[in-house]
């Protein structure tokens, strides 16, 4: 029986984990070698620009399956793993070694990488050394693009067991983002400091992780009885039965405060110490998250994001109507009576762009995408359409029109809903009389022009997300300015409260569904701006209903009168973090730390 | 060819985020670009070689350009520099 | 015939805390005792202080109370931060940790190191005291017995 031992790291992610260790050592691996003939030296370093080529395919396509799940901002991290393979100083060594070496693509990769990597790690600046691992990732990436089957780093599919703590040198973003979290409970790793991307996926994916734990690897064993504390950064192995009490104990708090705020969010509609109603509802992406809106009580789906059902599965392809059918018919029936919102497919931008636009967009972010994609696609539209309608009978459905940029694309797509319509109906399907239509107002010109939008849709739904983009001109995946990026700019709340107007004129209900609804203190101040209607990540729900709760909408609305008077957003900052201290006082801002 | 000596301001110094700003500036001109630090020469269109450089702040570095459109791409990544890379400190 | 044994330095005392709680602990001592010599250390912990942080100024103030005889840490609360972050510093017999501290308890440690006892007689003599919410750390890792009376 070893002894208990315990190690101080960085904690990075916070919460819990007892499990049971699992190494994940990258040993020193060996590419192939092999020695070229001359004439065969031309044609390798064609292959290799092919290996590049498909590798960054493969990150980008990475890079939009990330931003759909977890956010852009998190995609950036892939977006600049894309940007070392167009980096001279990554290609041209390895490509000189081909010709000079007459030695083979994938052995030259993994001596250019082994040898950059190096000079990253020893530099003092601990945030740049951390970029050794992004660059180990994307050699990796090419050596495998190549054929290199002697890649012995442990794939995350190939872990067996449950109850499962993560014992590695380091994980490299790929790695951490394939992390199959119904075994995997925790990591600690050696390296990595609390900006390393792994750290950073911890925290969005709520796993405890302790990182930079100096002698992890030569003090736990496999199967070691491990307790990750992402609190204090303490690693321990095999914990006696006093320290296991304490961990168990901390845990059994955690989990009854949770609990709590989950039977308080269950229990119906949020209203606030004044007496107004605020409904939350929850953004969901794949049928499978149904368990999570009603385990988190939210008060339905306000948005349910369509083309992830078939991003998901790495290539798109379009399902017929009656498959399509079936899984929006399960989840209006599993969540009825509480309305469920589909969006229809926002496809394009970055989301799957080459395979349905059919080109390179220059600027896909400002090109084909939502409504006038499907608008250009009518076959695809209708065919989603007749899905919607057929399914319509299960629940309460409204059908979300996202990229809305004036009123004329509504009322096309009205008219193309009512032909749809009459055609389900003439095959004698029961369609219902009629399926609420919403515009997504996430394009500058539809929030200014919201006043001409609202009398021709049933609803408006505010995504913020876009609209703060657009706005701005910032694209948020874009490592470069994605700290001007700020929903709290006072041009991005001068066009909610334009919309929240528009649509009391227009007697029409108007929700907000993008990620600024989560953060309690703009929560707040969206209340106090005129919003009654919320979407968000199911996990942040319980504790979004629970301050709303707590806050009263006079608060708020002084609150936002006074944001609306400040010219900059950090000014609104500011002054929503002053106004927290005594409104939101139950609320501790986790530290930020940037990507 | 122009040569400009330029001192980093910000308080990370060229940090990632920084050091992509500049290779996304330099980008934009045809012109040869390189950064030297202590002798170490590198391309200022290289992330990996900015990153290497490890040029914290106060760090001197001697900017070169050569080429057409040298003097506008000289002013460029000067600016940027001076700008601290639009971070707030 | 052996001559009188060398003077060993007295065993290292060092409080630790969230907080002003260990600076304001020493300084009640030291005014309550203000005659007796030896000094001991004192590290309060910010609330909002990064762990890794803390456990750098906890490594670096455990060195300075060591005058080579070990040291025994008072912590305030067994599962706290504090507590936590010093047990990876255990090194049962050179390096002892007691949990729980109070003015006493302190009062007591004092006397006994100048006594010339060992870290671990010290620790070892707040166990035995039976209190509750005491913990000697010795015994949590399979030390000498009587970890909890």
């Amino acid at each position: 029986m070893k002894r208990a031992l315990s190690l101080n790291g960085i904690p990075v992610s916070p919460g819990v984990a007892v499990g049971r260790a699992v190494l994940w050592l990258s040993r020193e691996d060996t590419a192939p070698r092999r020695t070229l003939e001359p004439e065969d030296v031309p044609g390798e370093l064609e292959r290799f620009r092919r290996a590049v080529e498909s590798s960054f395919e493969e990150i980008e396509s990475t890079a939009a399956q990330v931003a759909a799940r977890l956010g852009p901002e998190y995609a950036a991290i892939f977006h600049a793993h894309a940007m070392f393979l167009k980096d001279r100083a990554f290609v041209g060594p390895v490509e000189k070694r081909i010709v000079q070496e007459a030695v083979n693509a994938e052995w030259a990769v993994a001596a250019a990488a082994r040898e950059l990597v190096g000079r990253f790690r020893d530099l003092p600046d601990e945030n740049i050394a951390l970029r050794a691992t992004d660059l180990d990732d994307v050699a990796r990436i090419v050596r495998r693009h190549l054929g290199d089957e002697s890649d012995n780093h442990l794939r995350v599919e190939d872990l067996a067991g449950e109850a499962i703590i993560l014992i590695a040198d380091e994980l490299t973003p790929s790695d951490a983002v394939r992390i199959p979290r119904d075994r995997v409970i925790g990591f600690a790793t050696e390296r990595g400091g609390a900006t390393s991307h792994a750290a950073i996926l911890a925290r969005s994916f709520g796993l405890p992780a302790v990182v930079g734990v100096a002698k992890l690897l030569e003090s736990v064993g496999e199967n070691d009885r491990v307790v990750v504390d992402g609190r204090d950064g303490v690693v321990w192995r095999e914990p006696n039965e006093e320290i296991l009490g304490l961990f168990r104990d901390r845990r059994a708090d955690e989990a009854r405060r949770e609990k709590s705020l989950k039977e308080r969010s269950v229990v119906g509609v949020a209203v606030t110490a004044d007496g107004v109603a605020l409904t939350v509802r929850a953004n969901i992406e794949l049928a499978s998250e149904v368990g999570d809106v009603l385990e988190y009580g939210a008060d339905g789906v306000g948005l349910f994001r369509s083309e992830f059902l078939y991003l998901a599965s790495g290539d798109f392809h379009v399902p017929d109507a009656d498959s399509q059918a079936a899984i929006y018919g399960d989840v209006l029936r599993r969540l009825a009576p509480r309305p469920v919102v589909i969006r229809t497919y926002d496809l394009g931008g970055k989301k799957g762009s080459r395979q349905v636009v059919g080109a390179d967009e220059l600027s896909p972010v400002l090109g084909l995408r939502g409504v006038r994609l499907s608008l250009a696609r009518p076959e695809m539209f209708r065919t989603q359409l007749t899905a919607l309608l057929m399914a319509a009978p299960a629940g309460d459905l409204r059908i979300l029109v996202p990229m809305v940029s004036g009123v004329e694309e509504v009322r096309r797509v009205r008219a193309i809903l009512n032909e749809v319509r009459a055609e389900v109906a003439e095959r004698g399907i029961p369609v219902p009389e009629s399926v609420p239509l919403g515009a997504m107002i996430e394009v500058p010109s539809a929030a200014i022009t919201a006043d001409l939008i609202a009398p021709d849709v049933d609803f408006l739904a505010l995504g913020t997300n876009d609209l703060t983009q657009y706005t701005l001109a910032v694209d948020r995946a874009n490592e470069t300015v994605s700290d001007l990026f700020r929903p709290d700019h006072p041009a991005v709340l001068r066009l909610i409260v334009r919309v929240v107007e528009a649509a009391r004129a227009a007697r029409k209900p108007v929700s907000l569904c993008g990620e600024m609804a989560a953060d309690p203190q703009l929560f707040l101040l969206l209340v106090g701006l005129g919003i009654r209607e919320f979407s968000m990540g199911p996990r942040t729900v319980p504790l979004i209903k629970a301050i709303a709760r707590d806050i009263t909408v006079s608060d708020a609305a002084r609150v936002a009168k006074a944001a609306l008077s400040l010219t900059t957003p950090e000014e609104v900052s500011a002054l929503l973090g002053l106004e927290a201290r005594d409104l939101l006082p139950a609320v501790r801002r986790p530290k930020a730390v940037s990507a | 060819m122009i040569e400009e000596t330029l001192i980093l301001k910000n308080r990370l110094g060229l940090h990632a985020r920084a050091a992509a700003k500049l290779v996304h500036a330099a980008a934009g001109f045809s012109s040869r670009l390189t950064l030297t630090r202590d002798g170490d020469e590198v391309d200022a269109k290289s992330i990996l070689g900015l990153l290497l450089l490890a040029a914290s702040r106060g760090t001197s570095l001697l900017l070169r350009a050569e080429g057409p459109d040298e003097a506008a791409a000289v002013t460029a990544v000067k600016e940027l520099v001076e700008r601290r890379f639009d971070e707030s400190e | 015939m052996a001559g009188p044994p060398t003077p060993r330095p007295p065993v290292g005392l060092l409080l630790l805390s969230h907080g002003p709680l260990a600076s304001a602990l020493r300084e009640t001592i030291l005014r309550l005792e203000p005659d007796e010599p030896g000094d001991m250390g004192a590290l309060s912990l910010d609330w909002e202080e990064a762990p890794e942080a803390a456990s750098r100024r906890l490594e670096k103030a455990i060195a300075a109370a060591d005058q080579g005889a070990g040291v025994v840490l008072f912590t305030d609360l067994f599962g706290g931060t504090p507590s936590n972050l010093a047990l990876a510093f255990l090194d049962p017999g050179r390096v002892e940790i007691v949990s729980g501290v109070n003015l006493p308890m302190l009062i007591r440690a004092r006397a006994l190191a100048r006594e010339g006892r060992s870290a671990g007689e010290i620790a070892l003599a707040f166990v035995e005291r039976g209190r509750r919410a005491i913990v000697a750390a010795t015994g949590l890792v399979g030390g000498p017995a009587g970890s909890r009376a």
